[in-house]
């Protein structure tokens, strides 16, 4: 298996995996619904990451078979407060149903690999709540919980 | 008093953040260190939203002290990728620690949900510091649907 830089050619696959995860959140998060033309969208945003110089878009490909994806990105920190720039996990995804192991700890390790080159120092995550299993494999990359989202209706 | 910040509070309201973010630094130093000009580029930004009528900033006042204050805003929290979903969002809520166990963040908070609802929005959302039990305690006696683990993580390697 390879991890690379995304191709114009990975889209398709790439906004169905991502399409995939998003409809396992949803289960569990139905707060938000997908545009009817979700993938069509997220593929056509694809194709500026592609490109960008502000994010990291990798693939990991398995014999031309797109397995999973990780886009990072930096972006300002609160004002006031160092560091300056932090480093945001943007999207993370992977085919639950291949059997290879550590692929998203590959990923990730890209993604902190761009950072690292962009001397910056610190990848913030959101995990979904109410998954334990992400939240284990989160603290096992060696992440710590750093704050806790709530919504409330009115 | 509960009320709308004036530009006049700016300097007091970032006197609060400071309070705030050193009062977080006691039990999370690596996240909340304070840049050398922070309270100035946190009264920047808070004096923007004071004209800003998608934001609102409240301060509580009590004998002529500003205590607490909160600040919010309403934004869209999704991506073209999903529907639009206008939603509140309530950026920074402090109690000075002297005025504290008197109301004042749930009044700021019922305060707050007046001004969301005239905006009519459905929701909305906060984030309370992992580490911050007394916060933790304080939203969990309001209510409120978990959403996000933030995780944070060390990219070791780099220098800053």
């Amino acid at each position: 298996m390879e991890i690379r830089r995304a191709q114009a050619a990975d889209l398709q696959a790439a906004a169905e995996l991502w399409h995939q995860r998003m409809a396992m959140l949803r289960e569990n998060a139905s707060w938000f619904e997908f545009a009817p033309d979700a993938i069509d969208r997220w593929r056509s945003r694809a194709e500026y990451w592609l490109d960008a110089v502000e994010f990291g878009f990798y693939i990991a490909d398995s014999q031309g078979q797109i397995v999973g994806l990780a886009l990072v990105t930096a972006k300002e920190a609160k004002p006031g407060l160092y560091p300056e720039r932090i480093g945001v996990l943007a999207e993370l995804a992977v085919d639950l149903h291949q059997p290879h192991s550590g692929l998203s700890g590959r990923l990730i390790e890209a993604a902190k690999s761009w950072l690292r080159s962009r001397n910056i120092g610190i990848l913030d995550i959101d995990a979904p709540a109410n998954y334990a299993v992400e939240d284990a494999f989160w603290r096992a990359q060696g992440a710590a919980l750093a704050a806790r989202s709530y919504r409330l209706r009115l | 008093m509960i009320r709308l910040a004036l530009e006049s509070d700016a300097r007091r309201i970032g006197e609060l953040w400071e309070e705030m973010v050193n009062f977080h630094a006691q039990f999370d130093a690596a996240t909340f260190r304070v840049a050398e000009n922070g309270a100035e580029l946190y009264e920047r930004r808070l004096l923007e939203r004071l004209g800003d009528p998608q934001s609102r900033v409240l301060v509580a006042e009590a004998a002529g002290v500003v205590s607490a204050y909160a600040s919010a805003m309403i934004a869209d929290i999704t991506t073209e990728m999903f529907q639009p979903l206008r939603c509140g969002l309530l950026a920074d809520i402090y109690v000075s620690e002297a005025y504290r166990r008197r109301g004042l963040g749930r009044q700021l908070v019922e305060r707050l949900c007046l001004w969301f609802r005239d905006q009519e929005v459905t929701h909305f959302e906060w984030h309370v510091s992992a580490k911050n039990q007394a916060a933790l305690a304080f939203w969990e006696a309001i209510g409120g649907e978990p959403t996000i683990l933030r995780m944070r993580a060390n990219v070791s390697g780099a220098n800053k």
